[in-house]
């Protein structure tokens, strides 16, 4: 009842202490909990990141050798090829490759490019060797363009081999004067990022050695983080990598059974080596460890602070009702009901809560501008802020009420009661 | 007015019994002045709360203003001393957080009525009671007979048809106690109906007749103090 | 002081006397202890100094090398990492009490136990100061000689590895074969878990020590393949192995270790130098801006500390502060409540200082309780904490409540105590002895 703040809010006056107490911590609460909520938001998002393949099926292996005949090239390169057909062979298998490419192991190899033909601007991306089954084994397909072959991989890490074997007579700038032209498929954002129109099939990229890499092909997604904010930029060149590591695609619901039987199949074919797994999800959990991490500890303090808070409100109203027993004699005495005086305490909170969630919101606003300014936080979204309000509005009420419910079955006798 | 038949009011603890009022009869008659006396333990605060439907009893009948208050609900208790039930504390019981406006406000707060209703009733009592030069006053501000000025203002904003009045004097010095005390004599010639609980004799002498209490009984009848006079009830507020 | 014990014998009885508002207050003041102390401790595991005896002395040094086009990608502009052929160069200062190029290489290990299986372990490739440089503790033997640092097999093993490999004896003399060569054990450290692999700040720096170390020459003889961070840029001018050490790939740490200003001023334009020279011959094109930064400032640089610890512990802060205006509310609400008997004591002669002291020991008792209670929670959390970090890096022991933690959580908690009680204590003082004898 609007006639009933006059008089409550008039006795609030003459209590500034007490009441300030319960509105600069409600203020305080809104002020964080909002903030924290917008943290997580902010880390959320970033857990919710795709690296636009099927991860989930994914198998990451890596081989080390210790048996000395694997430090002659061709015969590595031998094991190799006997490596991945007999992956292939495995049931359960959709596709596998050799690759460096690990998705979600924060990091890898980058270059810095430019478009052929011009020195600036730079770009640093991602670099990653593919064959054939580089996409199918991430479960994607080339979107625009080509995809490579086997052939064209093996006959490329030839041909770089053979020109790299030896120094390159090179110009006067450092750059190769028999510049290497590979084929190269590369992720959409760099597409935006590097050409104006957006159109990058057909388009030459070239780097520092003044070697070539002509676009065939786009794909659609790819995020894999990296130092330096260049998780979106990718491009893959057709090559057969050294080093005996493998990407596994497994058929749906079978990626366990898999980790069951792959070492066994690689160590058939050599057992000179060591075998290492890990599924792409267990990567993608490591790296996101940190925003893992702080998406819980802030949750739990959102949870604390509220509870302290609710804590608070009860003890103090407690306190409050337990002060003013003999004036809710009194009142009763003169004739409130006890529903009187049941709204009384919930009103008196309900507007000490309200001025605290106004003076909350311009505190979660200069919190937020605080924490924008001084890191990578993104600003305070109003939704959150209301959603705030509306937890703060039920934290007040509910606190209340178990202690003016107390007060509310106070005897009028008291009134007569004399000290 | 107030009429008690056999009224028994027992506290029950695990171990022992204690009649607190033990077969109580009591006719106050509208406009009259009574004084209940007794000694401490008598069972006049007991009395006081039966009377102004504080608290309840365990057996005889009760008829306020021709109403049977025997057996009511706490609401219903609540709105009939609201409205026909004006109440004066040995402690006046002002809240100390609202100013002489508020606290005469209060029992008007909780009759719903129209704001300009209340204020004027409000300026009324307290005109009355000679305190307008001190309505934005708190009660910390007012000295004790001051204050109690201010509990009566509040009984007058309320126009009861019964002033229940416990120990008015008890904490105020004498000259005070005596502006008290003439105050409530006037309210009572312009008619309304006192029963004021005490135990100095000084103060019952100023009423009608006197009660006495021992052990929760009335004993030796009624002492009367001058003669009945009969004034119409009710109005109380505009007669003064 | 008199007063002291009949003042906690009080404060005793009036939180006994109310147990369910006690409690909450109680709760309410531990949960912000526990909070703040808990990440109190998580952000001091990233800021403790190391090597307090010596960080001062001990710099990072890092040369900028890099492409002229563009300044290196990192926050300071300057790779974190020195290139291989600077390195040499730069080694070669006498200027240095100590120093060390290093880098981390994966090597196989066949345990002479031909039980046991051939295993894979990170091995450190640094120079023979590294072990006294970074106050590592020798168990047995020590580190390897001058002669040895141009690549003969020699190993220094770690407590663990030596437990491993020869149930912890004294090894030194044996042979352990890394690889595809015997080495001989030259020295076994005693057990050495500083908080941070603070010695190699460029990437998984949370974790334990190498449990291998051997020499720098060996990079040569048996191309060592890097198992860190390498950036590099410009075209890579030679061929193999040998290219891949010509270029301009920077992927090496360096440290120096320089006992005074002077040394450290000394070292630095010794390196302006050989920058100046290198423009001569085109490298180095990029404007001077060669760091030498003490260990403390370089963690500092390579923001040591995650941000988000540095937030939650911002954010326990602010919890901290929430729990200290909670608690003002609390006593302020029981210390008022209970006004009739203060002003009792008051006309009974307490004086008001009496009276102030009572309730700042109520309080202190109060927020003593809640430090203990919230201690002890930190301590729960700290071990979820732990295990947590022990899934994701196999440390398991970053985060504890060492003594300057404990002192930590007592200074808050006295702290949150006396600033919470001052007020409501002040405001019971005020009390007069007789207005509320009288209204009751």
């Amino acid at each position: 009842m609007a006639s009933d703040f006059g008089p409550i809010l008039r006795a609030l006056s003459r209590n500034k202490a007490r009441a300030s107490i319960i509105v600069l911590e409600v203020a305080l609460t809104l002020a964080i909990v909002v903030n924290c909520v917008s943290l997580i938001k902010d880390a959320r998002l970033e857990l919710a990141k795709q690296s636009g393949f099927l991860d989930e099926d994914l198998i990451s292996v890596r081989v080390r050798a210790f048996d000395p005949a694997f430090n002659e090239q061709p015969f590595t390169d031998s094991v190799i090829a006997k490596d991945v057909e007999a992956l292939r062979a495995l049931p359960g298998v959709a596709a596998a490759t050799q690759t460096r490419f690990r998705p979600w192991q924060g990091g890898g190899s980058s270059n810095e490019v430019w478009i052929a033909g011009t020195k600036s601007p730079t770009f640093r991306i991602q670099t990653y060797a593919a064959d054939g089954q580089t996409f199918k084994s991430l479960g994607i397909t080339v979107a625009e363009g080509r995809d490579f072959t086997d052939d064209e991989a093996v006959s490329e890490r030839d041909r770089v081999r053979a020109v790299t074997s030896q120094n390159r007579p090179r110009s006067a700038d450092g750059r190769a004067t028999t510049p290497i032209v590979q084929e190269i498929v590369v992720s959409r954002a760099f597409a935006k990022l590097a050409f104006a129109d957006g159109v990058a099939l057909g388009k030459s990229l070239e780097d520092s050695d003044g070697d070539q890499y002509a676009i065939v092909g786009v794909i659609d997604r790819f995020y894999n983080p990296y130092a330096w904010n260049i998780g979106e930029y990718v491009m893959f060149y057709a090559t057969r990598s050294t080093g005996m590591q493998y990407l596994v695609r497994a058929e749906k619901g079978q990626r366990e059974t898999l980790l069951k039987s792959l070492d066994k199949a690689l160590l058939t074919v050599n057992p000179g080596r060591v075998v290492k797994m890990d599924t792409i999800q267990d990567l993608k959990l490591k790296n996101q460890g940190e925003q893992l991490f702080v998406v819980k500890m802030l949750g739990g303090v959102i949870f604390l602070l509220v509870f302290v808070t609710a804590l608070g409100i009860v003890g103090i109203t407690s306190f409050s009702v337990a002060e003013r027993t003999r004036h809710i004699g009194t009142r009763r005495a003169l004739g409130a009901q006890k529903t009187d005086i049941l709204r009384y305490f919930l009103t008196e909170n309900w507007l000490l809560t309200s001025f605290g969630i106004v003076i909350g919101s311009g505190l979660a606003f200069f919190l937020n501008a605080a924490l924008v300014s001084s890191s990578t936080a993104s600003r305070l979204a109003p939704v959150l802020l209301l959603v705030g309000m509306g937890i703060m509005w039920v934290t007040g009420i509910l606190s209340a009420l178990a202690p003016a419910l107390r007060g509310m079955r106070i005897e009028p006798a008291i009134a007569t009661r004399n000290v | 007015m107030l009429k008690m038949t056999g009224i028994r009011k027992v506290y029950r603890t695990d171990l022992v019994e204690t009649h607190a009022l033990d077969d109580v009869t009591l006719d106050v008659k509208a406009g009259e002045f009574v004084a209940v006396m007794g000694r401490s333990g008598s069972g006049k605060t007991t009395f006081l709360n039966v009377a102004g439907l504080l608290d309840t009893f365990d057996g005889g009948t009760y008829t306020l203003d021709g109403m049977d208050v025997s057996r009511l609900s706490d609401a219903t208790m609540s709105r009939t001393r609201n409205e026909k039930i004006g109440f004066i504390f040995q402690s006046f019981n002002l809240i100390p957080d609202l100013d002489v406006f508020d606290n005469v406000d209060l029992p008007l707060r909780y009759r719903r009525m129209t704001a300009k209703e209340r204020k004027e009733r409000i300026l009324s009592a307290v005109e009355k009671v000679g305190l307008s030069s001190r309505l934005h006053h708190l009660p910390s501000q007012l000295s004790g007979g001051q204050q109690q000025r201010v509990a009566i203002a509040r009984v007058l904003a309320g126009d009861p048809r019964l002033i229940l009045a416990d120990e008015p004097t008890g904490n105020l010095d004498t000259l005070m106690a005596r502006e008290v005390m003439e105050l409530l004599l006037k309210i009572n010639e312009q008619g309304a109906t006192i029963v004021m609980v005490t135990h100095t004799p000084e103060c019952a002498a100023r009423a009608q007749r006197a009660i006495h209490l021992l052990d929760g009984r009335v004993v030796d009848g009624d002492s009367h103090f001058g003669h009945l006079r009969s004034v119409p009830t009710g109005a109380l507020a505009a007669a003064i | 002081m008199a007063l002291l014990g009949y003042d906690l014998f009080l404060a005793r009885k009036s939180l006994r006397r109310n147990p369910g508002l006690t409690l909450l207050v109680v709760v309410g003041i531990a949960l912000g202890i526990a909070v703040s102390t808990t990440f109190a401790a998580v952000r001091h595991a990233f800021q403790t100094d190391p090597i307090p005896e010596k960080s001062s002395m001990l710099h990072s040094v890092r040369l900028d090398s890099w492409d002229p086009a563009a300044p290196h990608p990192d926050r300071v502009g300057v790779p974190p990492q020195v290139t291989y052929r600077d390195m040499v160069e730069i080694m070669k200062s006498k200027i240095p009490v100590r120093q060390s190029g290093m880098f981390k290489t994966n090597l196989y290990v066949f345990p002479a136990d031909k039980a046991q299986n051939p295993f894979e372990e990170m091995a450190r490739v640094c120079y023979r100061d590294f072990f006294a440089m970074f106050g590592a503790p020798f168990a047995y033997g020590g580190t390897w000689d001058e002669k040895a640092d141009g690549g003969e097999p020699v190993v220094v093993l770690s407590e663990p590895m030596n437990q491993k490999l020869f149930g912890g004896v004294n090894s030194v003399g044996k042979t352990v074969r890394l690889r595809d060569r015997d080495f001989k054990v030259v020295g076994v450290l005693a057990k050495w878990m500083p908080n941070l692999r603070f010695y190699d700040l460029t990437q998984n720096y949370i974790g334990e020590p190498e449990n291998l170390y051997i020499p720098f020459g060996l990079l040569r003889p048996m191309e060592l393949q890097l198992a860190g961070n390498n950036d590099g840029w410009g075209p890579n001018t030679g061929t193999g192995f040998e290219g891949y050490l010509a270029s301009e790939s920077t992927w090496i740490q360096m440290w120096v270790e320089l006992p005074n200003a002077q040394a450290v001023a000394a070292y630095k334009s010794f390196l302006d130098a050989y920058a100046t020279e290198q423009k001569k011959i085109g490298r180095f094109q990029r404007p001077l801006n060669n760091k030498v930064t003490p260990l403390l400032e370089y963690m500092a640089d390579r923001e040591v500390t995650p941000r988000a610890v540095k937030s939650l512990f911002a954010v326990s802060l602010l919890f901290l502060a929430v729990c200290a205006v909670n608690l003002i509310g609390l006593l302020l609400g029981k210390f008022l409540a209970r006004s009739g008997e203060t002003s009792v004591r008051r006309a009974l002669g307490a004086s008001r200082k009496d009276v102030f002291l009572q309730h700042l020991v109520e309080c202190q008792l109060v927020s003593a309780v809640g430090g203990v209670v919230g201690v002890l929670l930190a301590l729960g959390a700290l071990s979820g904490i732990n295990a947590w970090l022990k899934s994701q890096t196999g440390r398991g022991d970053l985060f504890a409540l060492d003594l300057p933690m404990l002192l930590v959580a007592l200074a808050l908690t006295a702290g949150a105590g006396l600033v919470s009680g001052l007020y409501p204590a002040w405001r019971a003082c005020q009390l007069a002895p007789a207005v509320h004898l009288r209204i009751g």
